[in-house]
């Protein structure tokens, strides 16, 4: 690890981009309208992620059922053949991705308008196929596009992006090379505010850093909503000229 | 779906009649429209994805790695993950040890041989993500076509490395095809006198028995035998049936690989 | 009555311990009997009731006639039907749990692949409607497989368990359809009903020898390895309960 150079003198990263750049970002929705009520297909450099929505519906089991509010559940399934090497572990019930699920489920129970839905449950399935760093950003934006497919009420859109720290020099969007080289903070940005719904350090930071790291990281998340959104409306779009066609 | 008494009971009597009415308004040797996509995990050697016109879905991931074959005897290792099941539940261990075992019986294992002491092992990870009906075809169609993309480092050392002890090493950029025969398997239902191929699940749920047909080497191979689709409808068939479902696969399968195929 | 109890107060020391009149044992059911075919290669021997609390099960023990070797020793209990708990159900569920009691030779897919099997077999068989609420539960044991040259022979256990439950079903007096018995030819199995016109599970293993046989052929030649072993479970029963009357 160490012969790379993370970040060389003349500015640029270890895959070509300055500090300051995302990965190339692509997203649909709607991939498995007949396997679930909602489902997106993120790319997010080599991360590659599909997320399907069920719900809301009638919960599995009465104990499970909450006469205020829907009752939210979320599954990492994170697949053996995702990183270069297949790992020996299913990753199932693994106390990382037990983290992940409960981090994300604090994230969107804030987000979504459960109490419009009562009595009912919202299961949200998630598959890696294909992962290269920053997972939690991406897993992010993957539920927030597939909760909108699915027409479910959410206050704003959860954009998330991971931030490494390079000795003084903040870097977006870390890849797999660079998570393991520095520390980094994940973020969730609510919609075009700065509002954070997720900030998740696991590493150690300055703390007189934060600040530019924080900006950074919210200004990217601000892009991948942007970039969230025209992929939204092109969609939105498409179907609405189907819709008065079929007419 | 689930489907009333008096649904099933017509669904049932459809079925039954000669030639049968299927829901969709199939053939009895028709297939549901599927769409296969390969190639597209780059971090894997060889991967396809499949999906029916139900919405079953199936990944396949081939991912290769060198062994000592004198200390792996099994070359090839299948892993199947079912969205919604768990991994000890009766289905996901059915069918990956019927896939696991059909595998490693039928294919070539000479093909995976890489110099006088390593060979390739072959790590091939399932994914249902949704499954409606019996998965097993759909994820023999997976694997089949997984199989048929996978590309393997180029081997640029020497092959014989028992007297100079030696790691293979490979080509940095070239890859060659795996190019091994991978056998397909086929579920098909049985309602009375009829065989009808690529049940749907509520087919599935009124038929009298299903029946697993391989086939390899453009014959019919082992397993065959018959499955339950359902809990409440299985009855005992005419040993005729066996012949016609054999028959209809011997007639079908070459088309169904044509299509694979191409 | 010597150890004492440090749990509970006990009584005086001259307490004597309560003693109850010897009751009758329970009735002998089902005479052990040696039957075996005339014809044939395979000597059976069957044996009812041997699980006392269950509500029925048998013990079979098939020799191979040519191969001393060749042996399966199985015994099989069912329980049921006894009420289910949950959602109601208008019919009886079956489920059938395998286990290895002595060496465990046999990989769990396998043995996974095996219930399912026999699952869809007496799903066919039972009359399930018979029992709404209700589930039915078959315990096979395997005390002890062995054939020549493999560990185990897969294909006659399966066909040793067929039969092993048909009887058991028989001696709990649970409705089947029909006396279900499996015959085998080298890897192939073939369970039959109705006097062999109706099969309810057929399963065909990997073998070189009867790859080029057509179905129907060996469909046929199990039918005959079936006929045999359903006549000698019929004139077990037969004898057992005119012993029992």
């Amino acid at each position: 690890m160490s012969r790379l150079e993370i970040y060389s003198p003349e500015g640029l990263r270890v895959d070509g981009r300055r500090w300051n750049e995302l990965r190339r970002l692509e997203c649909s929705i709607n991939t498995h309208a007949n396997a679930s009520d909602g489902s997106s297909y993120l790319e997010q450099g080599n991360n590659k992620i599909i997320t399907l929505v069920n719900g809301p519906q009638e919960p599995k089991l009465r104990s499970q059922t909450n006469v205020t509010k829907a009752v939210l559940s979320i599954a990492v399934n994170i697949t053996r053949f995702s990183k270069t090497e297949r790992s020996k572990s299913s990753h199932r019930n693994e106390r990382r991705v037990l983290e992940m699920q409960t981090a994300l489920a604090r994230t969107f129970e804030k987000n979504i308008l459960l109490h419009l839905y009562p009595r009912t449950q919202i299961d949200i399935q998630i598959h890696v196929l294909q992962q290269d760093g920053g997972l939690m950003g991406s897993l992010i934006n993957g539920i927030t596009l597939a909760l909108i497919d699915a027409g479910i009420a959410i206050y704003d859109y959860i954009s998330g992006v991971s931030i490494g720290l390079y000795d003084t020099t903040p870097l977006l969007d870390l890849n797999t090379v660079e998570e393991s080289a520095m520390s980094s903070v994940t973020l969730g940005v609510m919609g075009r505010s700065e509002k954070l719904s997720l900030l998740l350090v696991e590493d150690k930071l300055p703390l007189d850093t934060m600040e530019s790291v924080l900006a950074i990281g919210i200004a990217g998340s601000h892009r991948i909503r942007e970039l969230m959104d025209k992929e939204l409306r092109k969609h939105g779009e498409k179907r609405l000229a189907n819709i008065s066609s079929n007419q | 779906m689930v489907m009333s008494l008096t649904e099933k009971r017509y669904l049932q009597e459809s079925l039954l009649s000669k030639p049968p009415v299927r829901p969709d308004g199939r053939n009895a040797e028709q297939f549901r429209p599927i769409e296969i996509f390969t190639d597209f995990l780059p971090t894997s050697n060889g991967s396809s994805k499949i999906v029916a016109s139900d919405g079953t879905e199936c990944v396949v991931s081939v991912k290769c790695k060198v062994v000592d074959h004198a200390i792996e005897k099994d070359l090839i290792v299948v892993d199947v993950d079912i969205a919604g099941r768990r991994d000890d539940s009766p289905l996901v261990q059915e069918i990956s040890s019927i896939l696991n075992r059909v595998l490693l019986l039928q294919t070539d294992q000479e093909q995976l041989r890489l110099t006088k002491k390593y060979s390739f092992k072959l790590y091939i990870d399932v994914l249902v993500l949704s499954s409606y009906s019996h998965p097993l075809t759909l994820i023999s169609f997976a694997i089949y076509s997984a199989l048929n993309c996978t590309q393997l480092p180029t081997l640029i050392s020497s092959k014989d490395d028992l007297d100079v002890a030696e790691l293979p090493t490979f080509h940095d950029y070239d890859m060659t095809e795996l190019n091994i025969a991978v056998p397909i398997m086929f579920t098909l239902a049985i309602c009375g006198q009829n065989v009808i191929v690529d049940p749907a699940s509520s087919e599935s749920d009124v038929a009298s028995n299903g029946i697993l047909v391989t086939w390899y080497n453009d014959k019919v191979a082992a397993p065959v035998r018959t499955i339950g689709l359902n809990e409440e409808y299985t009855r005992g068939i005419n040993p005729q049936s066996l012949a016609d479902s054999i028959q209809l696969i011997e007639a079908l399968a070459p088309k169904v690989l044509g299509a694979l195929d191409s | 009555m010597n150890i004492t109890d440090r749990r509970r107060i006990l009584g005086p020391a001259n307490a004597k311990p309560l003693v109850f009149d010897k009751s009758m044992g329970p009735a002998q059911r089902g005479e052990s009997e040696e039957v075996s075919s005339e014809t044939g290669n395979d000597a059976m021997y069957i044996e009812n009731g041997i699980v006392g609390n269950s509500n029925g099960s048998s013990y079979l023990e098939v020799k191979s006639r040519i191969n001393d070797k060749n042996c399966t020793l199985l015994l099989t209990s069912v329980y049921g039907p006894r009420p289910s708990r949950g959602a109601f159900n208008a019919k009886a569920t079956l489920s059938v749990q395998f286990r290895e009691v002595t060496l465990e030779k046999i990989p769990a897919g396998q043995l996974r692949e095996v219930c399912t099997f026999l699952t869809n077999i007496f799903n066919a068989v039972v009359n399930l409607e018979r029992y709404p609420k209700s589930g039915i539960d078959i315990f096979l044991s395997l005390i002890h497989s062995s054939s020549g040259p493999q560990d185990y022979e897969l294909e006659s256990i399966i066909t040793t368990c067929v039969n092993g439950i048909t009887l058991a079903f028989v001696d709990a007096g649970i409705e089947i359809l029909d006396t279900v018995s499996a015959g085998m030819y080298k890897k192939n199995i073939t369970a039959f009903m109705k006097n062999g016109t109706e099969v309810v599970g057929f399963w065909k293993d990997d073998d070189d020898n009867s790859a080029s046989e057509g179905i129907m052929d060996i469909v046929e030649k199990c039918k005959e390895h079936y006929l045999q072993n359903r006549k000698t479970m019929i004139e077990y029963m037969i004898r057992s309960s005119k012993s029992s009357n």
